[in-house]
């Protein structure tokens, strides 16, 4: 890939029907299973050896990383809490990352078209460095006015504004979905992110009050509610606002249906239903406090306080199972409309982003759904050995 | 280094550079930050007039929810039991701006009246007056509080504007933050409020006994301010 003087040789494209990532085997050894110590020792001694030969992509990684330092220390406490909210913004840089790995075949084509169309210098090769610059400004008057969302944003153009300068303009087209995701970790107002908590933690409430026989719901400091239930009181706050369930789940659903590049209907009702059943958790998990609370509070303290990104992974694996089982009763319910994410990636997306490289040689996560879908999509056609039910035509 | 940031290294290595001196630049501004907020007066009178200071030190509950800054409480009193409550914060990060008109309307009060205006003088600096008004709940009477608020740094300059709201005030918080960063600013917050007696219905007694302290702090940082720079 060429990036400096002197120019090195062009990528080739990537050979017809095969690979052409290095195999994290060796030549001539058994085939290795998907995750084994082996396996991940092979893929961190061929990432080593990626980075000796792409020593270049250093002088980007540690200042973008270093840039980091003092934003992720803004936001620490919003990311290592499990139940805030903003809780699976650390998870973006991952969801980026394997967006971009299943679009590299897309990327290896558009690239290898641009290398062989235009020459090295030319200006749908390579951008400028005005974009760049920009976030770098950006980032500063961030610092200045210490508002993490500018700052943040900052850092998503910076890492744009490299892509542009080093790979022109189609290549950052070609990009747009994943960067569009990367903004996700752009943290929104505090206040915001507290409104919409109230909210969701009244009316979870307001259904919960019935079962608990609830007297009166007062407001309390952190924009908690303390509950009285008889003669003894709960304190509920964010933990139990639901929204925090949601916006997780929401989030999980985009990255799943875009990585997968899924039917868009599909995960509109992928959403909602995972939203339904992560709010009626929660609020389940509301009585169950309530319940619990005079009878043994520790316990009733923990499942107040458990985190909300399991409760939404798990509320997001059940959703799929019930769309699996909702599209096979019905027809009017999208099925997701699947191509998987292809086999292996070549020299070009290794270069651009050799962490997506390791990512996928150590474990291939984004294959972690697919086979899932497909041991269960065999499951369920056995259990379901019949015919869906058919829209009858409209009679005049 | 500009010939080098400009022509030399290859591409990636300029990029680099750009983002290295990025990245160090805004780490820098986080370390000034935290200079700002090194300052607090050892020199606040515990004598003002007919005033005697008692100490009151701050609750660290409340330092906590200011991001733990350096503070001093005080409250003044005279013979004829009235009392001016005063606190002093460094201000270092944002999180040490609590603005009044949200802290003490978070507690249930309504400002009723605000104004700016110079506290000692045609060269001295701007201060905020404000009114705050509240229903006792019990008793049904009116609780007011007259409270003045300003930053004042080093160099006796102050400052009124509300910094809290991170987009609302972002053109306030650039000022600050360029006075922090870049010109090196060291400020404190400053606050002097008490209750309206509720026979002094214009409070003008009130204010006389506000503004005695409020004039006389100004002055002790002043003093410290120049004696320390």
């Amino acid at each position: 890939m060429t990036t400096g003087t002197p120019p090195r040789a062009e990528p080739s494209a990537p050979p017809v029907g095969g690979s052409t990532v290095p195999s994290t085997a060796p030549p001539g050894s058994p085939r290795l299973r998907w995750f084994s110590t082996a396996r991940v020792r092979a893929s961190l001694r061929e990432f080593l050896t990626l980075l000796r030969r792409e020593q270049q992509w250093l002088w980007i990684v540690v200042p973008y990383l270093l840039a980091w330092f003092v934003p992720a220390q803004w936001c620490w406490y919003q990311w290592t809490n499990l139940s805030q909210p903003l809780a699976f913004e650390p998870w973006i840089f991952l969801g980026t990352g394997l967006l971009i790995w299943s679009r590299r075949q897309d990327l290896a084509h558009q690239w290898n078209r641009l290398t062989t169309k235009y020459p090295p210098t030319h200006r749908r090769r390579r951008g400028n460095a005005i974009l760049l610059v920009a976030a770098c400004i950006l980032y500063l008057f961030s610092h200045i006015v210490q508002v993490k969302g500018i700052t943040v944003f900052s850092l998503v153009l910076v890492a744009l504004g490299i892509v542009y300068q080093v790979y022109g303009r189609e290549i950052v087209k070609a990009l747009t979905i994943p960067f569009l995701f990367f903004l996700l970790i752009i943290p929104p107002p505090d206040s915001a992110a507290d409104g919409m908590a109230v909210r969701f933690l009244n009316a979870s409430l307001a259904i919960a009050s019935r079962p608990l026989h609830v007297t009166s719901i007062q407001p309390t400091g952190n924009n908690g509610r303390l509950v009285q239930m008889g003669d003894y009181s709960v304190e509920f706050d964010y933990h139990a606002s639901g929204f925090n369930i949601v916006l997780h789940l929401c989030v999980l659903t985009l990255w799943y249906v875009l990585y997968r590049r899924l039917n868009p209907a599909y995960g509109v009702y992928l959403a909602v239903v995972g939203s339904v059943l992560g709010l009626g958790v929660n609020i389940v998990r509301i009585v169950a406090v309530g319940y619990l609370h005079p009878r043994n509070q520790a316990l009733a303290e923990a499942l107040h306080r458990f985190p909300a990104i399991l409760i939404a992974v798990a509320c997001f694996l059940a959703a799929l199972l019930l769309m699996r089982l909702l599209s096979r009763i019905s027809l009017r319910v999208p099925a997701p409309a699947t191509r998987v994410a292809a086999g292996a990636g070549n020299a070009v997306t290794m270069a651009i982003s050799p962490l997506i490289w390791l990512l996928s040689s150590l474990g291939h996560l984004g294959r972690l759904f697919t086979l899932s879908e497909r041991k269960l999509e065999a499951g369920l056609t056995r259990l379901f050995d019949r015919k869906k039910k058919k829209p009858q035509p409209r009679r005049r | 280094m500009a010939k080098m940031l400009l022509t030399g290294g290859t591409p990636l290595a300029r990029m680099g550079v750009l983002l290295g001196i990025t990245a160090t630049l805004g780490t820098f501004a986080s370390v000034r930050f935290k200079h700002a907020g090194d300052w607090l007066p050892d020199n606040v009178p515990q004598e003002v007039g007919v005033w005697q200071g008692v100490d009151t030190p701050i609750s660290k509950a409340i330092l906590a929810s200011l991001g733990a800054p350096q503070a001093i409480g005080r409250k003044y009193v005279n013979a004829l039991g009235e009392e001016v409550y005063v606190s002093i914060i460094s201000a270092g990060a944002f999180e040490n701006y609590h603005d009044p008109t949200v802290c003490v309307a978070g507690n249930g009060f309504l400002l009723t009246g605000k104004r700016n205006f110079l506290l000692d003088g045609p060269k001295s600096g701007e201060v905020r007056a404000m009114v705050f008004r509240q229903i006792n709940s019990s008793t049904g009477a009116p609780v007011r509080i007259l409270m003045y608020y300003w930053q004042q740094n080093r160099d006796a300059t102050t400052a009124t504007e509300p910094v809290m709201g991170n987009y609302r005030d972002i053109l306030a918080r650039f000022r600050t933050g360029f006075g922090a960063v870049v010109q090196g600013h060291q400020t404190c917050l400053v606050r002097v409020y008490t209750f309206l007696d509720p026979d002094d219905e214009k409070g003008v007694q009130t204010q006389r006994n506000v503004e005695e302290i409020s004039k006389a702090l100004y002055r002790a940082l002043k003093e410290n301010g120049e004696s320390q720079s």
